[in-house]
């Protein structure tokens, strides 16, 4: 085939340099073999590409059931599922004065229109991507591609410009709520783990997110690592430690690995070790990997797996910011919500003052027509969010949604007009927790889905505290009988005042979760729990 | 867990003889002793130990454990207790074949229990008596093709929407006909 000279340079940033999706989901679909097959093209002779190393590999940009994805940024033109036999048209496309590949573009299977790029696409369009500004942009494992676009640029000005009491001050300001479990206020967290006497304290990066429904973290750490290291290093500086640790999941083996190479990426550069950017301030970061119990994202159980131990919970007060990582002040905040101080502290050349932590990254799943990773402003509805940007209900008798994985509210469709806020889930006795929204098609049974969550706390349940260790099993038990047609009306009784003293006695988030999935269900599906009663079985066959 | 099985001779889990070549072999003592090298933060960095022997020879045996907790200036009860709390960890050998199951809530709702179910029952149906497991099968949660479950990755390749049927099939190819192939170590 022929391809005439691009008018830019293949190399160039921002210029013709396609783009693939390196995330774990587009990877399991087949992206290697189509960044294999850009890459045997890019040696051949008379290819622009072979200025440059081939296309450039980036980070998850959330659109994960459309994968493998492969972007031309010049053109703004997205082409989805994309396989290897389809990149010589591609690249004709690309370079050449061919038409764009309708095939490949993302068809909307509601409505069958075809989106071009990423400006007209619904899923993109839709969202407001602050923290996830550079996933999907950005080559995940070049720093210099990062610095490019703004990484570390918070820290320099935090190190250069602002004392440590005056970075607090910006992050209270912001009204910055922990991003994932019931929402504290971060900068207060902060003022506490900073106030705290001692000679050494931790940064604890949490990404042990405790949902079984949610990639928000792994999305963030497979596209932007260096945006949650420069969190961690500047909330280091602020609160006055030497040492952070960064909790992975095993399993998510890509996005340890890019961790670590951004860790590595920063030490060498300065941003990270001895006397960071010339200042007085040392830091480092070490990643540990949770060897697979979930342990719910429960910060206690999580500094007892950091020291070595078994990941059980231990009772709190003291909590984890007085007394933490091997007795010291710890300061532990999830993945997203480091991701959001960069954002907060960057230098102000619009002088725009404080900016509000604005945005909640959710992932969307279930009966809906476009699912992935997205990042929404507080304060969007539930319509908004399932109707609009995920493509609307796949059937006409969607059931509602389960917001917040365990330790979330389900939802009835009469409840759409709900927003994603903190004060609004506060109202449903829920937490926000990790922003996953599972929607629930007509054939999906709530039982089964309190059942799932239920199982999901029970198998992680350290088994410290009884309410949980036994509790949770006891209410296994009684939703097996409801999911068998075997319950009858008092089970129901019995089973929300278990779960209400489940929820005001369990030592942790663990077990209060499980208990407040099913409280939560019972209180938005009680009709379809009491369809399963006296033998007449689940109504959408899903059970038993 | 396994204990009593392997408390009968001598030695903390008497484990001496019949625990796996693996442990009398001195180059495990030598891998052992370059993991530690590289943990400069004490009992920190024992998960991390623990995760590297399991990668290496699919499980960390007790007598590896044994040796372990030796290095670690730990009781081997402390550290039996780190193994048989992590699902990663695992005193008996895992398959080296890794068939993944999303066990994600969005898969859940698309069927996924139900292919797990399945897998697992077909797996153990056809496990040699004595014979070491070829396939590991794991639950996930989750793969990241949320959009289009159940899936279910089996050694680095994904199959979505798969069926309970399909991925029996699949599970039942990988087992084949012939035993397990030796372990070279």
């Amino acid at each position: 085939m022929t391809i005439t000279a691009p008018t830019t340079r293949a190399g160039e940033r921002g210029a013709a340099r396609v783009s693939v999706c390196g995330g774990s989901g587009c990877i399991a679909l087949g992206a290697l073999e189509v960044i294999e097959a850009l890459k045997r093209r890019a040696n051949d002779a008379g290819t622009p590409l072979e200025i440059d190393s081939g296309p450039c590999v980036v980070g998850c940009r959330g659109f994960c059931s459309q994968g493998p994805l492969v972007y031309l940024p010049h053109l703004d033109v997205l082409y989805c599922r994309v396989g290897r036999d389809d990149v010589d048209e591609i690249l004709q496309h690309t370079f050449g004065q061919s038409e764009r590949i309708e095939r490949l573009l993302y068809s909307d299977p509601s409505n069958g229109c075809r989106y071009r790029g990423l400006a007209d696409n619904p899923f993109f369009a839709n969202q407001d991507r602050q923290v996830l500004a550079r996933c999907g942009v950005v080559d995940p494992e070049d720093l210099d591609h990062a610095v490019t676009l703004g990484a570390y640029d918070a820290l320099k000005k935090a190190l250069a410009d602002l004392a440590p009491d005056k970075v607090i001050d910006l992050v209270k300001r912001s009204g910055l709520q922990e991003r994932g479990g019931a929402g504290f206020p971060v900068g207060l967290k902060w003022a506490v783990v900073a106030d705290t006497p001692g000679e050494i304290r931790y940064v604890v990066g949490n990404g042990e997110a405790g949902d079984p429904g949610s990639t928000a973290d792994r999305t963030l750490l497979e596209g932007d690592p260096h945006g949650i290291v420069e969190g961690m290093a500047i909330a280091g500086y602020a609160v006055g430690a030497r040492e952070g640790r960064l909790f992975l999941r095993s399993e998510h083996s890509l996005a340890v690995a890019r961790a670590e190479r951004a860790v590595t990426q920063a030490r060498r550069r300065g941003f990270l070790g001895a006397r960071v950017l010339g200042s007085d301030f040392d830091f480092s970061i070490e990643i540990c990997e949770n060897a697979g119990a979930s342990m719910g994202g429960e910060e206690t159980s999580l500094l007892n797996a950091l020291q070595g131990g078994r990941g059980v919970a231990r009772p709190r007060p003291p909590f984890p910011a007085v007394s933490g990582l091997w007795g010291c002040p710890t300061l532990i905040n999830g993945l997203e919500t480091l991701a959001n101080i960069p954002l907060i502290v960057r230098p102000d050349r619009l002088g725009v003052g404080v900016r509000p932590a604005r945005t909640k990254v959710v992932s969307v799943s279930g009966a809906v027509s476009r699912s992935g990773v997205a990042e929404v402003p507080l304060g969007t509805s539930l319509a908004e969010i399932v109707d609009e940007l995920a493509g609307g209900r796949i059937d006409d008798d969607v059931l509602g949604v389960h917001l917040g994985g365990p330790g979330g509210v389900s939802l009835s469709t009469s409840q759409f007009d709900t927003t994603i806020d903190f004060g609004s889930l506060r109202s449903h006795e829920a937490n926000l927790g990790s922003g996953s929204i599972v929607v629930l098609g007509h054939n999906s049974c709530p039982v089964a889905l309190a059942r799932f969550f239920v199982a999901f706390c029970a198998e992680e349940s350290c088994g410290t505290c009884p309410p949980c260790r036994i509790g949770t099993g006891a209410v296994l038990n009684l939703l097996d009988r409801i999911s068998s047609g075997e319950a009858e009306a008092s089970d129901l009784c019995r089973l929300e005042r278990l779960c209400r003293h489940i929820r005001r006695t369990s030592l942790c988030e663990l077990g209060r979760n499980a208990a407040g999935t099913v409280i939560a269900g019972l209180r938005s599906f009680r009709e379809n729990y009491e369809s399963h009663l006296s033998g007449q079985g689940c109504p959408t066959g899903t059970c038993g | 867990m396994q204990f009593t099985d392997d408390i009968t001779d001598s030695g903390f889990f008497g484990s001496e003889g019949g625990d796996g070549a693996e442990a009398l072999d001195p180059a495990v003592i030598e891998l052992v002793d370059e993991l530690l090298v590289r943990e400069p933060s004490g009992r920190e960095g024992l998960i991390r130990v623990l995760l590297a022997l399991q990668q290496t020879f699919d499980r960390v045996s007790w007598r590896v454990q044994e040796l372990v907790a030796d290095r670690f200036g730990l009781s081997p009860a402390q550290v039996a207790g780190v193994v048989s709390y992590y699902p990663k960890l695992s005193a008996e050998r895992q398959g080296r074949l890794k068939f993944d199951v999303c066990t994600g809530t969005a898969c859940f709702l698309c069927g996924g229990e139900g292919v797990l179910q399945q897998i697992t029952r077909a797996v153990d149906e056809r496990r040699p008596g004595d014979g070491e497991p070829i396939l590991d099968v794991r639950g996930q949660r989750c793969l990241a093709v949320c959009g289009r479950g159940p899936v279910i990755r089996v050694e680095d390749q994904a199959h979505t929407v798969v069926s309970a049927e399909v991925a029996e099939g699949l599970a039942v190819d990988l087992l084949g006909p012939a035993p397990a192939p030796e372990d070279e170590r």
